[in-house]
C-alpha cells in the first residue's frame, strides 16, 4: 500500500508537469460546463418544434458526458503506457517485485477510480442529474471498462507517441456512438456493436422501458465482449513487452 | 546459483527456433558472460533468466526458483540493468532511485552512496533527461543495486561510457564479485569479457557453441610464438617469428638481442574475438 501511495505521489507530481494530462482529467468537467450553457441554445436552434424533447436531449448529452470521462481518461492512460513503454520504464518496473501485472493493475485501475469519482460531478455541473437512476448502474460499470480497453489498445497498437495520437483520434470515434444510436434508426446501426460502448448504451436505453430480458441480454453480451477485448489486448501488450 | 537444462524457446508466430537445447550452470560468485553477435539469442536467454519470458521449454532455475513459477520474491534477489537506460525523464536521478527502491522490501545501500561509487553524486539532483548517455548508463547500473541483489544481470554494462568511467564500472563489478555476487553479463565487447568474465558462453543462432574461461581459451589457442621486429644492419627493418620454447638456445633470437637493434617483441596471443570466429565461424558484429 505504501508502495502504491508513493507511486501515486509521483504520478500527481508528474501530472502537474504535464499540461496534456491535466487537460484530459479536466476535459469532462469543461465539457459539462460547456453543455450546461450550450444545451438551451442548441435546443432552440435545432429541436424547437420537433419530437425531440428536452428529456431526450438531456439523456443523450448526459450519456455522452458520462462516456467522455472514461474515453478521455483511457486516452490519457494510453499515452502514459506508451510513454513508459517508449522510455523503457515499464520494462524496468517489470523486473522489480511490482512486476508487469502490478504495474498494469495500478496504471489501469487508477483512472477507473478517477472516472468513478468524476461521474457525479460531471452530471451535476452539466445539469443532467435527472438521468441518475438505478438503471444507469450497469451502464456506468460497463463504460468503466472502456478505460483499460482504450489504454491497452493505444499501447499495443501504436509503436510510439506519434502513432498514439493517430490511435487517440480513432478512439474518439467512440464518443459518436450515443448520438448515432439515438438518431439513426437504420438496422445498420447494429454494426457499431463492434465498438464496445454500443453495448452499455443500447442496454441502458432498453432498460428505460423497465427491467427486461432484452436489456439484460445486451448487457450480458456487452460484458463478455468487453472482457474478451480486455483479455486479448492484455495478451498483445504482454507480447510487446517481451 | 543458475542452472539451465535443455532450454529451448521459439517466439510466438516465429518460424525459427530462437534458442535450442541450451545447457549450462553458473555457480555463486562467478562472472559469466554471454557473447554473440546481434540476433544470436543472448537477449532472449537474459529475458528468460529474469522472468520476462516464461513459456519456454526445458528448465531454467535461478537461486532455486524455476523461472516459470516465480513470484515477486524472485525479483528481490535479482538486479537488472538493461542495455538502454530508462528512467522517468522529468524526475531527478535521486527521485528515480528513491521511486525504484520503494518497489523492494530488501534494503541495500543508500542511493547517494551508490551514486558516489560510480562518480554520480553531483548529478543526484539533475533531471534524468539532462544526463548524458554515459551518466544514464551508470545510473542504470546503480538502480540494479538498490536492493543489494544476490544476482546481477548486466546488458552491455560499459556501452556509451568514457574510458575513465568504464574503468570505474569494471572495478566496481569486480568488487561486487568479491562480495560474493553472481554476475551475468551480456555483451559483444570482447575486451570486457576477457577482462572480467570467469567464464564465457559463445552463443550463435540460439545455440551454445562453447563455454570456457576466456584466459584458458586464449592460453590454449595462442600460437606459442614470439614475434620480433628489429633494425637490420644494412638499414631498414625486419621481423622474425620464433617458437616460444628454448629461446635461450635460439641463435637467431640471441643475435637480435645482442645487436641492440630490437624495436618490439611480443608473443602472438589469440584474442577472444579470434577464438570466437574460429569456433563459431561468425564475426561478432
Amino acid at each position: 500500500m505504501a508502495r502504491l501511495l508513493f507511486l501515486l505521489s509521483y504520478d500527481l507530481r508528474s501530472i502537474q508537469k504535464d499540461l496534456m494530462t491535466m487537460i484530459a482529467i479536466f476535459a469532462p468537467i469543461l465539457m459539462a460546463l460547456f453543455f450546461r450553457f450550450i444545451t438551451p441554445v442548441l435546443n432552440k436552434m435545432f429541436f424547437e418544434g420537433t419530437s425531440f424533447t428536452s428529456t431526450d436531449q438531456n439523456l443523450v448529452i448526459g450519456l455522452l458526458l458520462l462516456l467522455a470521462t472514461p474515453v478521455m481518461l483511457g486516452i490519457m492512460s494510453g499515452f502514459i503506457l506508451l510513454d513508459e513503454k517508449d522510455e523503457g520504464v515499464a520494462m524496468s518496473i517489470a523486473v522489480t517485485p511490482f512486476q508487469l501485472k502490478g504495474y498494469l493493475l495500478y496504471r489501469l485501475t487508477l483512472p477507473i477510480l478517477v472516472s468513478l469519482i468524476l461521474a457525479y460531478p460531471v452530471l451535476l455541473i452539466g445539469g443532467f442529474t435527472e438521468i441518475l437512476t438505478l438503471r444507469l448502474l450497469p451502464f456506468l460499470l460497463l463504460i468503466l471498462l472502456e478505460i483499460p480497453i482504450i489504454a491497452l489498445f493505444m499501447a499495443s497498437m501504436a509503436e510510439n507517441k506519434v502513432e498514439g495520437l493517430a490511435a487517440a483520434k480513432v478512439v474518439s470515434i467512440l464518443l459518436a456512438i450515443p448520438i448515432a444510436i439515438f438518431f439513426v434508426e437504420h438496422p445498420a446501426i447494429m454494426l457499431t456493436g463492434i465498438l464496445p460502448p454500443y453495448w452499455p448504451i443500447k442496454g441502458y436505453l432498453l432498460l428505460l422501458d423497465g427491467w427486461n430480458l432484452s436489456a439484460f441480454l445486451i448487457l450480458f453480451i456487452g460484458i463478455l465482449y468487453h472482457l474478451l477485448l480486455l483479455y486479448s489486448l492484455l495478451k498483445r501488450y504482454e507480447r510487446m513487452m517481451r | 546459483m543458475i542452472k539451465v537444462n535443455q532450454l529451448s524457446y521459439r517466439y510466438p508466430r516465429s518460424h525459427h527456433q530462437t534458442l535450442t537445447e541450451l545447457n549450462f550452470t553458473v555457480p555463486k560468485g562467478e562472472i559469466f558472460g554471454f557473447l554473440g553477435p546481434s540476433g544470436a539469442g543472448k537477449s532472449t536467454i537474459q529475458k528468460i533468466l529474469i522472468g520476462l519470458i516464461k513459456d519456454y521449454q526445458g528448465s531454467a532455475t535461478v537461486n532455486g526458483y524455476e523461472i516459470r513459477e516465480t513470484t515477486s520474491d524472485f525479483y528481490e534477489q535479482i538486479g537488472v540493468a538493461f542495455e538502454f537506460p530508462n528512467f522517468y525523464s522529468k524526475f531527478t536521478a535521486m527521485e528515480n532511485l528513491k521511486l525504484f527502491s520503494k518497489f523492494y522490501n530488501r534494503k541495500g545501500q543508500e542511493p547517494l552512496e551508490l551514486l558516489k561509487h560510480v562518480g554520480l553524486e553531483n548529478a543526484a539532483h539533475l533531471k534524468a533527461s539532462s544526463l548524458s548517455k554515459g551518466m544514464k548508463m551508470r545510473l542504470n547500473f546503480v538502480r540494479a543495486l538498490l536492493h543489494d541483489p544476490a544476482i546481477l544481470f548486466l546488458d552491455e554494462p560499459t556501452s556509451g561510457i568514457d574510458p575513465t568511467n568504464a574503468r570505474t564500472m569494471i572495478d566496481y563489478i569486480l568488487d561486487l564479485k568479491q562480495q560474493g555476487k553472481t554476475i551475468i553479463i551480456t555483451t559483444h565487447n570482447m575486451h570486457i569479457a576477457e577482462e572480467i568474465c570467469d567464464r564465457v558462453a559463445f552463443i550463435v543462432e540460439g545455440k551454445v557453441k562453447l563455454i570456457d574461461s576466456p584466459h584458458k581459451l586464449m592460453r590454449e589457442r595462442s600460437k606459442q610464438t614470439l614475434h620480433l621486429t628489429y633494425h637490420k644492419e644494412s638499414g631498414g627493418m625486419s621481423s622474425l617469428t620464433l617458437p616460444i620454447t628454448n629461446l635461450a638456445s635460439n641463435q637467431q633470437f640471441m643475435k637480435v638481442l645482442k645487436s641492440n637493434q630490437l624495436i618490439s617483441m611480443y608473443t602472438e596471443e589469440a584474442t577472444l574475438e579470434d577464438i570466437f570466429i574460429e569456433v563459431t565461424g561468425r564475426e561478432l558484429t
